[in-house]
């Protein structure tokens, strides 16, 4: 397997370990979301392995192929308006009770922008922590570990809630081992008979049967 | 007295919007007044184009449209309303409380006087 799979599923991990009830980890999903699955202490993260790039003064038979990786790391969070509602629309309260209610409702545009900051907040400090620096891997395995750019899309108003997504673009280095070719025939077993002859043996002839499936 | 079109549309709408299809809406104004016993149309599901990939799916996205003579007081830019309307056409079905910004009440319908109202879902808070 090329690292930036191992490593993609790495930062996985990494987010699933510290994620609380406040959020929710998933692997890169091309179907859409509700805006009601993503609402309040949903938020919703995924990993998408995005580009690679393999600089040709990076290249070498022996430590392998220098690969810079860019993952997206998509943020999806939703909100409704929040407020008294319950005074805001009581029949038996005042009517100066009811307008101070409906006055201080914060409006879910409002909302989601703040959810959406908390979010990017939290999810950097679990990236970027120093006991994250190789995502769990052994050393060596990736290197370069960086934030390049946060991004924040328009906010869509989907439905009676407003939807609002944002995305990290994170980037590190690995080198990628070339192991072969597959055997198409992986897994069905193989026989081979050979006889090795050994210098010396005057009695007879030192035979091998190797019977262990190629892979 | 000669009655234009548009005037005639405009009356219209006590058959169209408040007529047998009509629902039952409350309005609560920044004031805090209570308007109940409304009539308007409820349409709580309506199709809209999924901009990531251009199919069309019916989402949950409740329009409610008023008659604008018939209201007391005509929501303006920038005040925040709150909206009761029934959750479905079942008969005795319970009542939403909607939050909306007229502001985002862009469709008004100035012509034939009518006014579209876009709740917002609201949570009470904690």
């Amino acid at each position: 397997m090329m690292n930036f799979r191992i490593i993609k599923d790495a930062i996985l991990e990494t987010l699933c370990i510290h994620q609380g009830s406040d959020f929710r980890v998933v692997g890169h999903q091309k179907q859409t979301k509700s805006s009601k699955e993503v609402n309040n202490d949903n938020k919703l993260v995924q990993v998408l392995y995005r580009e690679g790039e393999f600089p040709a003064r990076g290249q070498s038979n022996i430590i392998g192929a220098k690969h810079n990786l860019v993952f997206n790391i998509e943020f999806t969070v939703s909100a409704a308006a929040v407020g008294d509602i319950e005074t805001a629309t009581d029949s038996t309260a005042t009517a100066l009770e009811r307008s101070n209610a409906i006055a201080s409702i914060k409006e879910a545009v409002e909302r989601v922008d703040c959810q959406l900051d908390e979010f990017i907040d939290r999810v950097y400090q679990i990236l970027m922590d120093a006991s994250n620096v190789d995502f769990g891997l052994s050393k060596g395995i990736l290197s370069g570990r960086r934030i390049e750019r946060i991004t924040k899309n328009d906010t869509v108003e989907d439905g009676s809630l407003v939807l609002k997504t944002g995305m990290f673009d994170l980037s590190c280095s690995t080198f990628e081992d070339v192991q072969g070719l597959i055997d198409p025939n992986a897994g069905i077993e193989k026989v081979i008979d050979t006889v090795i002859e050994t210098v010396g043996d005057n009695i007879g002839k030192v035979g091998l049967e190797i019977t262990t499936p190629l892979a | 007295m000669t009655v234009n079109l548009k005037q005639l549309s405009e009356a219209d709408l006590v058959h169209s919007l408040e007529g047998e299809w009509a629902s039952s809406v409350n309005l609560i104004d920044p004031d805090g007044i209570i308007y109940s016993g409304l009539k308007g149309q409820v349409l709580n599901f309506t199709q809209q184009e999924n901009p990531d990939t251009g199919e069309i799916v019916v989402v949950n996205k409740p329009v409610i449209v008023l008659r604008k003579s018939s209201l007391t007081r005509v929501p303006l830019p920038g005040e925040k309303w709150i909206v009761q309307y029934p959750e479905s056409p079942v008969l005795g079905a319970s009542m939403v409380d909607g939050f909306f910004s007229a502001t985002r009440a862009p469709e008004n319908g100035t012509d034939i006087g009518f006014m579209r109202i876009y709740p917002t879902e609201t949570e009470q808070e904690q």
